[in-house]
């Protein structure tokens, strides 16, 4: 209950000092992400918190975390319990009237629950990229993401070079659709 | 402007860490309540291990698995994970080493409305899958629970229970890691390991039985995967009460045309684990009396459980069992040379593997060959015994096979007590 009072206040204090800030804008959000290879009898979407920053109407800064059910973090990590998958992305928003798409790359940041509490040793952090496509209709918005999620920077490097040139450009393409994952958001604007 | 924007930035920075450090596992208890303390705190199990020196490798860590006593996956009270901790380095005052862990399960559910009781193995995790597997030396834990009719106090209980008087207790378990391995064995035999493709309520029965009688199983876990590893069925079973013989059912139901693994993973009482896999055939069985030869592909023999140094001469047996495992009907043996790739291949066309070559099936529905064994003579005694390594491997044969062959890895190896 400590930690719900903790998130109302958050965003009560966004939606306080948001004004200040007019040609700024910040994003909560919501997003539903389908998990393929769900066990029998296991979740197969799961659901994800949203909050943004968009500034110099183009600059964008986000972070998403994703809960991840036991089944994906047992197999993940080996420990059976559940956990979140934070996502640090930086990059570029662009508006055109009620339309908007994105592009970010960023580090992720796997979080197990009791993790610090029992000292557990997890993997360190990976990196990602993310695209996305979607509506904003004055307060609320809707937008459809994938994110491909990669275990280092280096990876990530890799298949951003690799878009770039002609050559290269199918296979980079695979290996980010093949570690792609889809999102829908609905999103709320101060 | 700019100090008010600074201010609201890092205000909601610290926020934000909150959330991420400590927040997170409300929302998680919430989203999954089988997880977290919400029946009122929690309790803590902690367990001293000692570990044998002469354990060969004892210099990584000892892991811990808190279960559910008694309770399987399915059921919504079932609890289990897993931890781990350094070994930590005593030594007596002849200047012996000691080696110790301690193990310190939080957060374990129970209350005086749901009581609930735990069962707790260690083990030394040698491959790094964090699990315990049947070639890793392996131990339960016990504690020393309180018993009014014991005047000196020594019943050691191997169920871990709290008494609830409080929103946290405790308990102080101990465990010992001797480099002495549990005969964790088991079979599965009287079912069908070859399998008529794509039948609806194609339901197998095998009799399950361990090898120590007095080693009985609470939880079966099986499943079916394809030669990729691709899943395609699997399921708990409780067994209730623990057992050490009982018969279990596998759905074999429209499994496509193809070879798969079935593989068993059991849970014993007393917290122990073990598993191992059976070669199952999908397709049109082989009707009785045809003739065919066998090649069994061994991979891997420089590693895992058998870990023969390379380029080493080994004597191997080969065996042809009934279905009934009431004793072979053949044997071969012969001195392999297994190399630096640890790959050595048995094979009935070569002449040298006459058990092998030219078999006659008479399927699973007769008295036939149905089982094939493997010894590997680990002690290089000359014969089979104690400390030799066996795999057994059902030989299931399709229409139309003229040669079968089976391929395996030392992790199909168990030891013979």
């Amino acid at each position: 209950m400590k930690k719900l009072t903790i998130l109302i206040v958050i965003a009560i204090m966004i939606t306080f000092v948001a004004p200040a800030f007019a040609a700024d804008q910040w994003e909560l959000g919501l997003s539903i992400t389908p998990l393929p290879g769900a066990p029998e009898g296991d979740d197969n979407v799961t659901p994800g918190f949203h909050f943004a920053y968009n500034w110099w109407y183009i600059a964008y800064a986000t972070w998403d975390s994703i809960v991840l059910p036991p089944w994906v973090i047992q197999d993940w990590t080996g420990y059976l319990r559940p956990g979140f998958l934070n996502l640090f992305d930086l990059g570029a928003r662009i508006t055109i009237g009620p339309f908007l798409g994105y592009a970010e790359m960023g580090i992720n940041y796997l979080y197990l629950y009791k993790q610090f509490e029992q000292e557990l040793d997890i993997p360190k952090a990976g990196a990602n990229i993310r695209v996305g496509a979607g509506v904003k209709m004055g307060w609320w918005g809707a937008n459809v993401s994938l994110t491909s999620v990669f275990p280092s920077f280096a990876d990530v490097k890799k298949v951003i070079g690799g878009l770039f040139h002609e050559k290269t450009r199918s296979l980079a393409f695979d290996a980010f659709m093949k570690q792609a994952v889809p999102s829908i958001n609905l999103v709320m604007y101060f | 402007m700019k100090k008010r924007y600074f201010i609201t930035i890092g205000l909601v920075l610290v926020f934000s860490a909150l959330l991420v450090l400590s927040g997170c596992d409300a929302i998680l208890e919430a989203m999954f309540p089988e997880f977290g303390d919400k029946q009122t705190g929690g309790n803590e199990v902690w367990i001293e291990v000692d570990i044998d020196p002469q354990l060969a490798d004892w210099s990584g860590e000892v892991w811990g698995k808190i279960e559910s006593a008694n309770l399987g996956p399915g059921d919504p009270d079932y609890y289990m994970y897993t931890l781990s901790a350094p070994i930590d380095y005593q030594y007596d005052p002849q200047g012996n080493p000691v080696p110790k862990a301690y193990l310190d399960f939080w957060g374990v559910p129970g209350s005086q409305d749901r009581p609930r009781q735990y069962k707790v193995v260690v083990w030394i995790d040698q491959n790094g899958n964090q699990w315990p597997d049947w070639d890793e030396p392996q131990a339960p834990a016990t504690w020393n629970n309180f018993d009014e009719n014991d005047p000196n106090n020594t019943w050691m209980d191997d169920t871990f229970y709290f008494p609830n008087e409080h929103d946290w207790n405790t308990i102080g378990g101990y465990a010992y890691l001797g480099a002495k391995a549990m005969n964790l064995n088991f079979n599965i035999k009287g079912g069908f390991f070859a399998i008529e493709a794509g039948t609806p309520g194609q339901i197998s029965t095998y009799w399950f039985q361990t090898e120590d009688p007095d080693r009985r199983v609470s939880h079966v876990y099986y499943e079916i995967d394809d030669m990729t590893g691709g899943y395609w069925s699997a399921q708990d079973i409780n067994v209730d009460p623990p057992s050490s013989s009982f018969s279990m059912d596998v759905d074999y139901s429209n499994l496509p045309a193809g070879d798969y693994w079935l593989y068993v993973n059991v849970d014993f009482e007393d917290g122990s684990f073990s598993g191992r896999r059976y070669l199952v055939r999908s397709g049109t069985e082989a009707v009785e009396g045809i003739y065919y030869d066998l090649t069994i592909d061994v991979n891997q023999l420089t590693t895992g459980p058998t870990g023969i140094p390379a380029n080493t001469d080994k004597l191997f047996w080969v065996e042809i069992w009934p279905n009934d495992l009431s004793g072979w009907v053949s044997q071969d043996s012969q001195t392999m040379f297994v190399d630096d790739t640890g790959y050595v291949t048995i094979t009935g066309l070569n002449g040298n593997w006459p058990s092998l070559q030219s078999l006659y099936y008479h399927s699973y529905l007769g008295s036939g060959q149905d089982w094939v064994r493997i010894v590997i003579d680990m002690n290089d005694t000359g014969s089979i015994d104690p400390g030799d390594m066996e795999a057994w491997m059902p030989i299931s044969l399709m229409s139309g096979d003229t040669e079968s062959v089976i391929g395996i890895d030392s992790w199909d190896f168990y030891p013979i007590f």
